[in-house]
Formats: C-alpha cells, sequence, structure tokens
C-alpha cells in the first residue's frame, strides 16, 4: 500500500456569471476536507491542475492562500486531459516521498462561466502547427482515429454511439449530471456529425466543475479511506502523426500505464468491479478497454452493447455519466470512484459498495495516459 | 540551429515537395523536429518525396476551428502514409468524390494551399 484517499468532493457545476475557477477548487476542497474528517490546518501539500480559462501563474499557490494555509510542497500540473488523475499521482507521491503528509489533489476550471470565447477554437490551436494548418478540430483528430479503429476491427457506428447511450444511462440516475434524459443509438446516430465519423452526442461536454481529493500516507488512513494500491503514467506521442502505432494496432499508451498500475497493486483487469474511464469521446472508451485488457482488441464495442459497463453488469463503469453526460473534467472520474467506494453516491449509488476500481486518465489526442488502482480498506 | 518547422514550411512555399529526413539512419520524420525520434541523432536535413502516398484514415469537418477556414466547411482532412511510419495531415482535394475513397488506397500529391498556406494536399487518386 502506498497511500490513501480519505475523502472527495466535488462543486456546483451550475455555471454563473462571474463563477471563477478558483472558487470552485475552493468549493470541492472544502468539501473534501469535510469528507475526510480532517482539519483545514492539516493540509500540508497542495496540487491543482491548470486552468483554460482563468490566468494563474500558480494556480496550487492562489489556491493554498484562498484555504489559509501555507503547504511544504505545492505545485500545479498541466497533463491535458490526464491531469485529473495525474494530480492524485503526484499527490501519492509527495506523500510517500515524505514532501508532505496531507496533501490536497484538485482540478477546478469554470470553463463554461469564465469563458466567453471559443474554446474549440482555443484547443484546436493547441495542436502541431503541422495539425492545425489543414482545419482540424481536436474532434477531428479523435474522428481519424475512430475511422481508422473502425476501418480495422469491423466495429460500427452503432458499437460506438452504444458508450454514450451507456453512460447517459447512468446519468439518468445522477441529481447532478447535466444531461439525464435517456438516449438511443439512434439519437447518436441523427445528432449533427461533428467530425465524421463521430457524432455531436459523442463528444464530451464542456461545464464548469471542480474536483478534490484529500491524499494521506497510508498509516494514517482508517476505516472507510481508500488505497491507492497502484498508479501508471505513459506518454505516448504530443502529434498522432508520430504514432504510428493508433493507425496501425490501436494500441495507445494506456496499456503500458495500466499495466504498471495493475502489477504494483499485484490485481488484474478481472478482478476490477469499477472502472472509471476518461470518455472525452465514445471511441476513446473503446480503445482504452481493450489497451486495459477488459476485452479482446476489437470487441470493445460488443462488449458495452452486451452491457459489460452497466451499472449493473460485469464492469460498472462511468457511474455518474461521466464527460459524455455528467460534466467536464477528468477530476470527476477520481471523485465519482471514490465517492463509490465510500458508499456516498447518493441517488445513482451502486447496490454493491466496490471493493477495487480502476480509474483512467488520457490526455491529449491519446497520448498521455495515467491510471489509479483504487482499494476499498 | 535552423528552426525545422519554419524551414518546411519555405521549402514548401517554395514549391518543393518533401519532407524532414535524418541524415544518420535514413528516417523520415512529421512533424519536423530537432532531433531524429528513430537515432536520437540532430543531423536532419529535408529530402524529396515521391508525389504518392497511402490513405490512412479521413474525417469531413462540418464546423470551423477557427475564422482561417470558415469559408471552407465542409471539408475533408486525412491522414497519409508516406512510409509504413511517417504520417501527414492534410485536405483532400473537394476534387476527389469521398465515396470513392478507401482505406489505403494510393493518392496523389501534389503542393496546394490550405488556409493561405502552401502544403502538400491529396490531389487526387493513383
Ligand atoms: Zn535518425
Amino acid at each position: 500500500m502506498k497511500a490513501t484517499i480519505l475523502g472527495a468532493g466535488e462543486s456546483d457545476r451550475t455555471p454563473q456569471p462571474g463563477r471563477t475557477a478558483i472558487s470552485m477548487a475552493v468549493e470541492s476542497s472544502l468539501a473534501a476536507i469535510s469528507d475526510a474528517g480532517i482539519e483545514i490546518g492539516e493540509i500540508d501539500g497542495v496540487v491543482t491542475g491548470y486552468s483554460l480559462a482563468e490566468r494563474h501563474l500558480d494556480f496550487s499557490a492562489d489556491l493554498a492562500e484562498a484555504l489559509g494555509v501555507r503547504p511544504l510542497w505545492s505545485q500545479t500540473i498541466s497533463r491535458s486531459g490526464a491531469t485529473g488523475s495525474s494530480v492524485v499521482v503526484d499527490a501519492v507521491l509527495a506523500v510517500m516521498g515524505g514532501a508532505c503528509t496531507t496533501a490536497l489533489a484538485v482540478w477546478a476550471d469554470n470553463r463554461v462561466s469564465g469563458n466567453p470565447e471559443d474554446m474549440t477554437g482555443a484547443l484546436s490551436a493547441s495542436l502541431n502547427a503541422f495539425e492545425v494548418a489543414s482545419g482540424p478540430l481536436i474532434t477531428t483528430q479523435y474522428a481519424l482515429i475512430a475511422h481508422s479503429y473502425m476501418s480495422r476491427t469491423g466495429a460500427t457506428s452503432e458499437d460506438l454511439a452504444s458508450v454514450a447511450v451507456q453512460f447517459r444511462k447512468h446519468a439518468s440516475l445522477n441529481e447532478a449530471a447535466k444531461y439525464r434524459k435517456l438516449i438511443t443509438i439512434d439519437d447518436v446516430l441523427s445528432s449533427p456529425m461533428a467530425s465524421s465519423p463521430l457524432h455531436r452526442l459523442e463528444c464530451a461536454l464542456v461545464t464548469d466543475y471542480g474536483g478534490a481529493v484529500v491524499v494521506t500516507r497510508a498509516d494514517r488512513g482508517r476505516q472507510g479511506a481508500i488505497d491507492v494500491l497502484g498508479f501508471g503514467e505513459a506518454l505516448s506521442h504530443s502529434s498522432i502523426l508520430r504514432n504510428p502505432d493508433l493507425f496501425s494496432t490501436g494500441k495507445t499508451a494506456a496499456g503500458q500505464s495500466s499495466r504498471s498500475a495493475f502489477e504494483m497493486a499485484g490485481v488484474g483487469p478481472a478482478d476490477l468491479d469499477m472502472a472509471q474511464i476518461y470518455d472525452c469521446f465514445t471511441i476513446t472508451v473503446l480503445m482504452l478497454m481493450e489497451d486495459f485488457g477488459l476485452c479482446a482488441r476489437g470487441e470493445a464495442g460488443a462488449a458495452v452493447r452486451d452491457g459489460m459497463l452497466d451499472r449493473e453488469g460485469a464492469l460498472p463503469s462511468n457511474t455518474n455519466g461521466g464527460l459524455l453526460s455528467c460534466g467536464s473534467g477528468g477530476i470527476l472520474h477520481v471523485t465519482e470512484a471514490v465517492r463509490q467506494m465510500r458508499g456516498v453516491a447518493g441517488s445513482h449509488q451502486l447496490a454493491s459498495r466496490p471493493e477495487l476500481a480502476l480509474v483512467h486518465g488520457n490526455g491529449g489526442i491519446l497520448g498521455a495516459q495515467t491510471t489509479l488502482i483504487l482499494g476499498r480498506r | 540551429m535552423n528552426d525545422p518547422a519554419e524551414d518546411l514550411w519555405k521549402a514548401w512555399a517554395d514549391g518543393r515537395l518533401c519532407i524532414q529526413n535524418c541524415t544518420n539512419c535514413g528516417a523520415l520524420q512529421h512533424p519536423p523536429g530537432p532531433v531524429c525520434a528513430s537515432c536520437h541523432a540532430t543531423t536532419l536535413d529535408l529530402t524529396d518525396i515521391a508525389p504518392t502516398g497511402k490513405l490512412v484514415a479521413w474525417s469531413t469537418v462540418h464546423r470551423a476551428p477557427s475564422p482561417t477556414f470558415a469559408d471552407e466547411v465542409p471539408y475533408t482532412i486525412a491522414v497519409i502514409a508516406l512510409d509504413p511510419t511517417t504520417f501527414i495531415e492534410s485536405r483532400i482535394s473537394p476534387a476527389v468524390v469521398e465515396s470513392d475513397l478507401r482505406v489505403d488506397m494510393s493518392v496523389r500529391l501534389e503542393l496546394g494551399e490550405i488556409g493561405g498556406r502552401a502544403m502538400p494536399v491529396v490531389a487526387g487518386l493513383v
């Protein structure tokens, strides 16, 4: 055992004029500290993600000051979508390495309230200049990989759409999810094409968000704590053009990150009883499932259609509705896992509290991968 | 050290159909960079390429990411393989009918202008 998570918190995600990223970081931090049953003054480490909508020289410094703490260790990290899982890895490394004892790992952004400009354009401009030149959306980069996956494996648009349908079903039970109305495969396939073959309902939502967990040394854990049994990170590329695997085998660095995490935890994919998988697009989930070893190459679509990821299936996944139906921010995959394992997920609590879970963050265009294996004490 | 990206943009603008190559191991590399990802040598240059490639994947964009491309939607973007490990991303000419496209088919490249910039585009099928 490496380190343990004492509690988790989320901010409200309803957009409001003037709503700041820092205010949602504070709100989620205070909720996590309260859930952990500790005092603010016990926090001596702070790691935060970046904000796209709000400028901070060092987000972690502004959060620490807002909370009135002077940590021994603090940092702001940027690992694109994988940031939500990677703030937890970094907090674990900090407490394991003795840099601090009890760290907040937080990610918040006011992507709706704070950003009148078109976020899509800003994100697209962050691609490599030789990609940007022909005019792709971020969605286009995933769509190119999706097209390759489909032509190689025979997976259909219906297979991909089934991911969005599944997670919407989960969102329908979650009072805090943005979209709760049930949808069908036909609804997904008749939504406007974003960048073929990906439809609008196959793309992550853009919402405000804030999420936080309290990480401490394993020996300070207690009943109800969620142990970080394993973790792994890997990075294969920044530009998709530099990673031929994406267009040949369809393998991503999530194979490596999950292998590292499983080995450290001493468990395998068959031992899991819940997963929270970064679902920026439907295709992302299918490819990651295969990288984790949950099913054979090219068979993830069939597995989803057969109900593998359903809350009553073999591996309940994205139980809050995920990025596709609940809200933005990979940190929500972490907070949702902790809340389900602690049995405090409310209206969408699983019937039996999961004991062993995988949480996975994906960043860039399937480039940066972070896997956590969490176990209930 | 020259900026390898600027060197390639300039060569394309000058009408030269070329790509970065490593003079140590011979690998082609795109997007260009200061170090060869195959052998880690820094001896990189530009080399002329045959005006053909293989179609790997494509996607049609219906809403432009920026005002630069707003007048051009819808347009089709493709990944084209110059060799098994070297890929470029570019446009498929509107003259090419999308229903004629097949994965792995050979395509003809020529320098064209996209968003005001010279770059290799898929001009037709081979
Ligand atoms: Zn070389």
